[in-house]
């Protein structure tokens, strides 16, 4: 099962910088550290928490790349030079940084991070230089949003219960090689179509809110015991769309594209009529990203 | 470079708490711009070697127990199996990184630490008693003398305590991104006591 999402860089031929979620960090810290104790005690390999090392930004949004090219001293960052998912080293206000090509987000982005003493020196330098094209804050909540806003799994999605391929992410898992978990996708039920899949969901009317922990059925009406096909797991108001969007667990998955059902939230008496779409709901083509 | 910032902000602004006497019973400051190093020895037959590379290249002595071992301004910890942190003060003219990296090549993994603790000193006749309010080992003399090390919760934040002399007198290791609230907790543990915050120990 999917316990953890983060990000591999390759910094050398045998060096890895990992991050991870934060509530998953010590579980796969400590999964890597039982592999490489018991299971392969004969590798070569160290592995050590560097969370507090460092300090991590996020600087998002279509003028990133601009406002990152002011403060870079020397290093060209443009997108051949720095392409999705590139990393690397460079010098921010004389600080060291490495510099993550990737977000939650969705959009063109950059991650900053920096040994952590310096965190506050980088982040000013990031704000001063883009000051002039407008730039703002954003916190937690709207980072909420806009990854669910992409379909981007977190933690309600990734709730000890889901595989890959139940979260759309069956291509990241290697048809050619082995793995830790890989016999185990094998296994009857974790393969059955019939397992709740991602899916992306939107209000038939356009404008009802969807709440998170909905039970999704075929029929309101039906007389209880009525079957579940799935639930809510994430929703929020889209900005973007200007109408809730929901991303939730649905039996059969995107094979029920374009169905209507019902997301049941008894604790407020709310049903709401709903259509299964698919989970990126902002630029499915990824033509900011990529930007 | 620019200059590196605490994580303590305000929270050792000079001052006094608790009962005063002539001389408090106890002072906490912070040693500001530590360089940490985390040496981890690939495998068991690594060591050895490891070991003669740092002591002919680097005059530095490898401590076998969890002890510290001072050379000059560097101290030598042993932390885990096969690892060891070396701290000094840091000196950004310096080539110790460089040599050191030269030295560990193809026997250990280095790893900078230098930003992720915050560190910081307690002294004074009554440390040991704030110290042992909020951890579970015992400090005693006896069974923690100077030059001991370990690794233990203080409070709900694990802190690596080395024993420097019998003043007694403790350097704290505390993950940065926690030291503000170690601190806080440490603050009001030595409260009772009359308790002297603040400046910088080099």
């Amino acid at each position: 099962m999917v316990f953890d999402d983060g990000t591999v860089s390759r910094l050398a031929d045998d060096a890895f910088y990992v991050t991870t979620t934060t509530a998953g960090a010590a579980h796969v810290m400590a999964h890597m550290d039982f592999h490489r104790q018991v299971v392969w005690p004969g590798l070569a390999v160290e592995v050590t928490s560097i969370t507090d090392q460092w300090a991590g930004m996020a600087l998002a949004g279509p003028k990133s790349r601009d406002v990152l090219a002011r403060v870079v001293a020397g290093d060209d960052v443009g997108d051949a030079a720095l392409p999705f998912m590139g990393v690397m080293a460079a010098t921010i206000a004389g600080c060291p940084v490495r510099l993550l090509r990737i977000s939650f987000s969705g959009e063109l982005a950059y991650e900053v991070h920096t040994p952590a003493d310096y965190g506050t020196t980088v982040w000013q330098a990031l704000f001063t230089a883009g000051e002039s094209d407008g730039i703002v804050l954003y916190g937690t909540e709207a980072m909420g949003t806009l990854r669910i806003e992409k379909g981007h799994v977190a933690g309600a999605e990734l709730d000890g219960r889901t595989t890959p391929a139940d979260l759309g992410l069956g291509r990241l898992a290697s048809r050619n090689k082995d793995y830790i978990g890989r016999a185990a996708l094998d296994r009857p039920a974790l393969a059955d179509p019939l397992r709740p899949r991602l899916v992306g969901l939107v209000a038939r009317d356009g404008r009802s809110p969807i709440r998170s922990g909905s039970q999704i059925v075929a029929d309101p009406a039906a007389t209880p015991p009525v079957p579940m096909q799935g639930h809510v797991t994430s929703a929020d108001f889209s900005p973007m769309l200007e109408q809730w969007v929901a991303l939730a667990l649905v039996a059969g998955g995107l094979e029920r594209k374009g169905e209507t059902l019902y997301a049941a939230y008894p604790l407020r008496s709310e049903t709401t009529e709903v259509i299964v779409t698919d989970p990126v709901f902002v630029d499915p083509e990824g033509r900011r990203v990529h930007g | 470079m620019p200059p590196r910032e605490s994580a303590l902000g305000d929270l050792l602004a000079p001052r006094r708490l608790g009962p005063q006497p002539a001389a408090p019973g106890l002072s906490l400051a912070e040693r500001p711009a530590c360089a940490i190093w985390q040496i981890s020895a690939w495998r068991e037959a690594d060591i050895a070697p490891l070991r003669g590379a740092l002591a002919e290249r680097l005059g530095l002595t490898l401590p076998e127990k969890p002890t510290a071992v001072s050379t000059g301004d560097v101290v030598l910890f042993h932390v885990a199996p096969r690892r060891w942190w070396l701290v000094r003060a840091e000196d950004r003219s310096s080539d110790l990184a460089a040599r050191l990296a030269a030295a560990v090549i193809g026997r250990a993994a280095l790893t900078d630490l230098s930003h992720g603790r915050s560190v910081l000193r307690l002294s004074g006749p009554a440390s040991r008693n704030v110290l042992q309010k909020l951890c579970r080992i015992d400090l005693h003399p006896r069974g923690f003398p100077a030059g001991c090390v370990a690794q233990t919760p203080l409070g709900q934040v694990t802190a690596l305590i080395h024993a420097l002399n019998d003043g007694p007198s403790f350097d704290l290791y505390l993950p940065r991104s926690l030291a503000f609230s170690a601190v806080e907790s440490l603050i009001d543990a030595a409260t009772e006591f009359g308790f002297a915050i603040g400046g910088q120990v080099g």
